[in-house]
């Protein structure tokens, strides 16, 4: 016999907290909040939750081990976080009011009633007016003189360059650090082969700086870059 | 001249909500005799297989939800689809709090809303409701009569209030 375990899924990280606090019969107050910080953390670790969302889910995230901590360490806290914790809970109060009234409007549709205005026709149906004496020859005629319309020649053909990735050339970089622990930039450049490879060699070394894997230095305006490996 | 029969005949034949000042117009008559007209209407098909909604200030003709199945038999139609959990937790922000921005729903639900104002939009029990006079100038969302035909409900003071209906 095989179980099927059913993952609900949550409309944002509001709903998913409500839920955990059904779930634990508790209120919406810090003390029940810093309890179910462990749940929450273990939701977004274990579901994968898609990245557009994921932001929401951390910001959440945030604020419940805030929370925990608060709980933990009651001397260490600081009154803007206390006023963010206050909205925090207002909101999520909020969330609660209209998820309940959003089960209400469930429960109306559930009864299957609906009214209709005198000779309205139900706007998402798809309707095809013609013309009134258009006759289905007509239509043949029309849709044969347009196929004769149709070019025969087949579809001219273009061919797009592969270009370089900006990960090709970070390995790229990456090797050429390995033989020099520094590198030139203009140099570098000039290796290229197209203006698109620049480009792309500039968002790699801009890439790598963000990742603090290197560190790119000048003396002064126009003057050669020197390319150092931080790791 | 009754004011009341006239008025009954128009709003069988109007096809979209009618608000009492048209309806004074065509009459030639004041506002509030118009109003007190609708009202008596109202009263009138309270019991009936037609009823008259008013959403906005507008007045419309509708079916008796009561009788939405035959309805739906005799024009052959598949009755609505329902609305995802998202949809109707953006309905009911729309509803309490109109009229409202999108980025106030996604304030409340703590998640992106594009979508589900999107198909609320689509079905058109929702509509734009001009801009906010703030920055960016985003559109405000309000409901529309569609929403009580497309629930069955003759005003919405049929639903539920919520505590903070009024901030």
């Amino acid at each position: 016999m095989t179980y099927t375990v059913k993952i609900q899924q949550f409309e944002g990280p509001f709903d998913l907290l409500l839920s955990l606090i059904e779930k634990e019969k508790l209120s919406i107050t810090d003390l029940s909040l810093a309890k179910i910080t462990r749940e929450y953390l273990k939701y977004i670790d274990e579901f994968k939750i898609n990245t557009d969302q994921l932001v929401e889910f951390l910001n959440i995230a945030s604020k419940l081990i805030y929370l925990k901590s608060k709980a933990l360490l009651p001397s260490l806290i600081n009154d803007e976080s206390e006023e963010e914790i206050k909205e925090f809970k207002t909101q999520l109060e909020e969330y609660k009011r209209y998820k309940e009234a959003a089960e209400h409007l469930k429960d109306i549709l559930a009864e299957g009633k609906f009214s209709r205005s005198p000779g309205e026709r139900q706007f998402d149906k798809a309707i095809f007016f013609h013309p009134p004496e258009t006759e289905l020859k007509d239509l043949t005629i029309l849709f044969q003189q347009i196929l004769k319309k149709m070019p025969d020649k087949p579809l001219e053909e273009k061919t797009i360059q592969k270009q370089v990735t900006i990960e090709q050339i970070i390995d790229r970089i990456n090797s050429a650090l390995k033989k020099n622990k520094t590198l030139n930039l203009l140099d570098e450049i000039k290796k290229a082969k197209s203006k698109i490879e620049i480009v792309v060699y500039f968002l790699a070394i801009l890439e790598m700086i963000k990742q603090k894997a290197i560190r790119v230095s000048q003396k002064e305006n126009f003057d050669n870059a020197k390319i150092e490996d931080l790791r | 001249m009754n004011i009341k029969e006239i008025i009954e005949s128009l709003l069988l034949v109007a096809n979209k909500p009618v608000s009492p000042s048209e309806l004074a117009d065509i009459l030639k008559t004041d506002e509030t005799n118009a109003l007190e007209a609708l009202n008596g209407l109202i009263e009138d098909y309270k019991n009936r297989g037609i009823n008259i909604i008013q959403h906005d200030s507008k007045y419309e003709m509708i079916t008796s939800p009561s009788n939405a199945k035959f309805v739906s038999l005799f024009l052959n139609e598949e009755t609505r689809k329902d609305l995802n959990q998202g949809a109707l937790e953006t309905l009911a922000i729309v509803i309490y709090k109109q009229p409202v921005t999108k980025s106030e729903i996604e304030n409340i639900r703590g998640v992106n809303c594009d979508y589900a104002v999107r198909s609320l939009l689509i079905r058109g029990i929702i509509e734009e409701k001009g801009r906010k006079e703030s920055l960016g100038k985003p559109i405000l969302y309000g409901t529309n009569s569609n929403l009580l035909k497309h629930f069955g409900i003759k005003s919405l003071d049929e639903l539920p209030k919520t505590e903070d209906k009024n901030d």
